[in-house]
């Protein structure tokens, strides 16, 4: 127990001091007002819960994760499971879905400027005249783009969730009668539950990471339906709102904390 | 016993670790950062250069060349109303002639391009002569030492000699202007002897050191070795010069953004720039800078190099111009004196501007006992967004190692007022109040609950400048819309009607004078006065006929100009003279704009009348300057704010805005006029004559009627740079076409309701 308590210390000393130490103090300058002398309170989280710019930011990043997590969910296990029966061209597929991943955000925001602009690739293919990004259509760019990016790296997880149920099981099943869709629902979704928590979560750790293209294609001040919490926040730093900052970076860490902790309570359940 | 060694060696790793980590960490949160420097700091480091100003010849305008002659006297050439050698063995107490042209060519009027001098005192220039009415010649001269002056053809004709240096007696360097060469010839018959090909392009300027000439092209540089014509030694000296784009920005003729000279040694080159005086070695990689130009003159703005010298004792000349006047400054190594004062002063602004740069550099001079620290946030040598720039500033601030003067042109004024980020002003502002006087109506832009914490130390006025029937009746936007309409139909043949000289510059002009109206009393959006700002200005742009062709007209973005030039105070009045407009919008910022309105008058009937676009009497501030309310020279701090308020910062004026300072204003409003400016006629029957203006000094009368109307001015636009981008860029984008105005105003609206929301 000491020992492997002494080998995890270097990499929990780097935690505490670069991750738990500053978040506390984050924690800290919630409750003080901007050049952190003066005690105020709650009177931060007040401010922040009446923000009209927070709420919107708040309902737009709520309503991205109600969309994307389940879209992403089903969509790679379809994908997963389909690839689970290729076999010479499996692994050339697999590679495939994880190209994604592996291009520069920069290059993605290129891609993206070329396909949605006003006068882009998709408006001529089309014969339309639709600003994608400045208009409704930049959300579910948005959710295309985070779909589009993380498809293959949930693939992967399910793959390995896939390859530690044992093909016994499907063949008695088989043998009692089972139909494809039957030995899916009894079988595959059953021993799949601990990779769907896992995918969940890092599924919506990774929507947070969708800002960086918005950010990137449409600057400090997106179309509305684009407006995340991060941009919010990086706006408040740049008004040296630390104060509004603070309170909304700890409602931000607490709501995902009791996310990933309800998530688990079900997932333990089950 | 296994067990054991493994444990002992993991928790002997997991100590090494922990020391690793925590050895980066520095001292506690408690101590001030005075403190750790003052525990932390080495001694001073002692010795630098010390600028003295010497005494040039009488009436010296400007200096061609000087020489250090190896006895310790000095010799320039120079032109004081006749081209003159001087010598100097006193250290610049005393000077005595030993040429002149008049004399040698029994001339009166001798006004030379150019000129070198050779090691054995002979004077080489290129004469500048008029021949008949309108028409001029160049030719080149020799005056030896005996006096006797001889025409040495170069076979110019009709060129203009860029620059002119000697290699040695008897043969001369020199480049036409516009050449991608330099010629070397013999200096009494002008043979050509030679010719170098620096292969860096266009040629701007060249400069001669221990047998190296050194090519300066329109961004390259090149150095070749005199005697092979080949890339010499001192060749890593070209990716140096590359280095600082200042090297290649000409300022006025017979001034150089760089020069060069030999040191004492052979395998010494020296360069004097804004950044000071540096030492080159041959094969060596990298430049050492041997004086900080930041300390001194060097860095002043108005300071345009001429020559320099090395000197036997270490030290050095430097010829320059200084505003008008030719100066000598020598630098003189001190060993008793700190290399750096004591006290840095750190002022951050978020882009460059030439005043400030010249302001800087003056409370230098005068406080040597501070070192100011000049930082700009954008200075377009990078990606580097305005956004992008408060973040770090932001992040530096909290940090506690942020500047101590800000000038907030541009920053979240209001945000940081509301955050305490700045300190209350107040008292500087009541010291200069009571000496000079200051516009309290615009001084006080930024007052809060009594307490001063940011003073626009400039002002300029939006201004509508045009034909004076043009601008009868426009009291409002829409006024302005319906006179634009009807002058449309009045004036066929014209290619705008409302001057645009980019987009943006057009649009920031109309934007600084309607911006108060776009925000309302409670901070919240006026939809309807963004929906009135879009439309209006894209129906005044869609009467004029002129359509931009290149990207950087078209741009939406304000881009960052080299000098930190604001287009939008130069007035349209050029072009309404050639017949291209009949009004345009600008922000009026120095004197000069309203000489040049009062000028114009002679031959067309032209006026101004503020932009009341609003509504409202709006005045647009310039370099706001605010402290740091946790600077540590809170003392220092304001003795620079109160230098830049005072009389001597507010008279320099380079288009920065009109001073706040009172008796600075006047002394604007009253200054003689100098400036003069060509224009082109266009006749009713098609033909053209040019003319050429000398702009006439206000008399009293105008004065007040400007100061009247500057009494006026009550209601500060908006600065935020963020906000007006917003605004601008859909705008510029309806203007071009790529959206409706609808399209716009629904963008903007919906932008600035989250920024104003945030």
């Amino acid at each position: 127990m000491r020992k492997g308590f002494f080998f995890v210390l270097p990499s929990l000393t780097g935690v505490i001091l670069f991750l738990l130490l500053p978040f506390a103090d984050v924690v800290r300058r919630s409750f003080f007002d901007v050049l952190g002398n003066a005690f105020v309170g709650l009177r931060n989280y007040q401010t922040v819960f009446q923000n009209g710019a927070f709420l919107q930011a708040a309902s737009n990043t709520l309503r991205f994760t109600a969309v994307c997590i389940p879209l992403l969910v089903t969509v790679s296990l379809a994908a997963a499971v389909l690839l689970k029966e290729q076999k010479g061209m499996g692994s050339i597929f697999k590679s495939m879905y994880l190209v994604p991943m592996a291009i520069p955000v920069a290059s993605v925001v290129l891609l993206w400027k070329l396909l949605f602009d006003r006068s882009g690739i998709l408006n001529g293919l089309f014969s339309l005249e639709i600003d994608w990004m400045n208009s409704e259509y930049a959300f579910w760019v948005l959710v295309f783009s985070y779909l589009w990016k993380n498809l293959g790296y949930d693939v992967i997880l399910w793959l390995a969730g896939l390859a530690g149920i044992a093909p016994e099981i499907y063949e008695a099943a088989r043998v009692d009668g089972a139909g494809q869709w039957r030995c899916f629902f009894s079988i595959t979704l059953p021993n799949l539950l601990p990779s769907l928590y896992t995918i969940t979560v890092l599924s919506f750790l990774n929507s947070f990471k969708a800002f960086r293209e918005a950010y990137l294609v449409a600057g400090d001040y997106p179309h509305q339906s684009m407006y995340l919490m991060q941009h919010l926040f990086n706006n408040w730093f740049r008004e040296l709102s630390l104060d509004k900052l603070a309170a909304g970076a700890v409602i931000n860490a607490a709501a995902i904390l009791l996310l990933v902790m309800l998530l688990r309570r079900a997932w333990e359940k089950e | 016993m296994k067990k054991q060694i493994r444990g002992r060696v993991a928790f002997a790793l997991a100590l090494c670790m922990l020391g690793g980590t925590l050895g980066g960490c520095k001292g506690t949160r408690n101590e001030t950062a005075a403190q750790e420097k003052k525990e932390t700091a080495a001694p001073a480091a002692m010795g630098r250069y010390m600028e003295e100003e010497m005494m040039l010849p009488d009436g010296a305008a400007f200096i061609y060349d000087g020489k250090a002659l190896e006895d310790g006297s000095i010799r320039v050439a120079a032109y004081n109303g006749d081209v003159c050698v001087y010598e100097t063995k006193d250290n610049a107490k005393t000077w005595e002639q030993t040429l002149s042209l008049n004399e040698s060519m029994g001339k009166e009027d001798s006004y030379a391009i150019c000129g070198a001098l050779s090691p054995d005192g002979s004077l080489f220039c290129q004469l500048f002569e008029k021949s008949g009415e309108n028409d001029y010649v160049y030719k080149t001269v020799k005056v030896a030492p005996d006096k006797t002056a001889a025409e040495v053809s170069l076979g110019e004709g009709r060129d203009i000699l860029s620059s002119l240096h000697y290699i040695e007696d008897g043969k001369i360097l020199a480049h036409r202007m516009g050449d991608t060469q330099i010629t070397l010839y013999d200096d009494a018959t002008g043979e050509t002897l030679r010719t170098y090909d620096p292969h860096c392009g266009e040629i701007q300027f060249f400069g001669v050191a221990n047998d190296q000439i050194i090519t300066m092209g329109q961004k390259e540089a090149a150095v070749l070795d005199y005697e092979s014509g080949e890339v010499s030694e001192f060749g890593a000296l070209e990716e140096v010069l590359k280095e600082d784009k200042n090297n290649f920005i000409m300022g006025t003729s017979n001034a150089y953004p760089i020069v060069f000279c030999a040191g004492n040694k052979a395998d010494e080159v020296y360069f004097c720039n804004r950044g000071g005086i540096y030492r080159c070695l041959a094969d060596g990689a990298m430049a050492e800078r041997v004086a900080d130009g930041s300390l001194n003159s060097l860095s002043a703005p108005n300071v345009n190099l001429e020559s320099m010298q090395a000197l036997a004792d270490g030290s050095f000349i430097v010829f320059a111009r200084k505003d008008a006047d030719a100066v000598m400054l020598r630098y003189t190594y001190d060993g008793n004196v700190p290399a750096l004062p004591g006290t840095e002063l750190k002022v951050y602004a978020l882009e460059e501007d030439l005043t400030l740069r010249q302001i800087v550099s003056n409370f230098q001079t005068r406080n040597p006992e501070y070192y100011v620290n000049l930082e700009i946030g954008v200075t377009g040598e990078d990606a580097v967004t305005i956004s992008d720039a408060l973040r770090t500033l932001n992040t530096e601030m909290v940090a506690g190692s942020g500047p101590d003067v800000l000038i907030l042109d541009g920053m979240p004024i209001d945000s940081y007022i509301e955050r305490g980020i700045l300190a209350d002003i107040s008292d500087v502002v009541e010291k200069v109040k009571s000496t000079d006087g200051v516009w309290e109506n615009i001084a006080g832009a930024y007052e809060k609950a009594g307490a001063l914490y940011a003073v626009p130390t400039r002002f300029k006025v939006p201004a509508l400048v045009g034909k004076s029937e043009a601008l009868d009746g426009i009291t409002d936007f829409a006024s302005l819309t319906d006179a634009v309409q009807k002058l449309r139909a009045e004036n066929d043949g014209t290619e705008e009607i409302v001057n645009f000289p980019t987009f943006y510059w057009g649009l920031h002009s109309l934007y600084s004078a309607c911006s108060p109206a776009l925000v309302g009393q409670d901070k919240g959006l006026d939809t309807q006065a963004v929906s009135v700002f879009v439309e209006q200005a894209k129906q005044i742009y869609d009467q004029n006929e002129y359509t931009f062709q290149s990207d950087e007209a078209r741009s939406v973005t304000r881009g960052v100009s080299e000098y930190g030039y604001d287009f939008s105070t130069v007035t349209p009045l050029i072009n309404i003279i050639w017949g291209q407009s009949v009004m345009g919008v600008c922000n009026l910022a120095n004197c000069d704009a309203l000489q040049e309105i009062k000028t114009v008058r002679d031959i067309l009937d032209v006026g101004w009348t503020p932009a009341k676009l609003s509504g409202k009497n709006v005045y647009l501030p310039a370099q706001v300057a605010g402290i740091c309310s946790r600077t540590e020279q809170m003392e220092g701090a304001k003795a620079f704010v109160e230098y830049f308020l005072s009389k001597d910062a507010q008279a320099l004026n380079s288009g920065s805005g009109f001073p706040v300072n009172r008796a600075a204003f006047s002394e604007e409003l009253q200054k003689e006029a100098s400036m003069s400016t060509g224009a082109t006629i266009k006749e009713d029957d098609g033909s053209e004559h040019e003319v050429m203006l000398d702009y006439q000094s206000l008399d009293e009368e105008e004065q007040e009627q400007f100061s009247k109307a500057v009494e006026l001015l009550d209601t500060p636009a908006l600065t935020d740079a963020v906000l007006e981008d917003m605004v601008l860029e859909q705008t510029g984008q309806c203007l071009r076409g790529d959206i409706t105005a609808d399209d716009a105003v629904r963008s903007i609206s919906q932008k600035m309701s989250l920024y104003l929301a945030e």
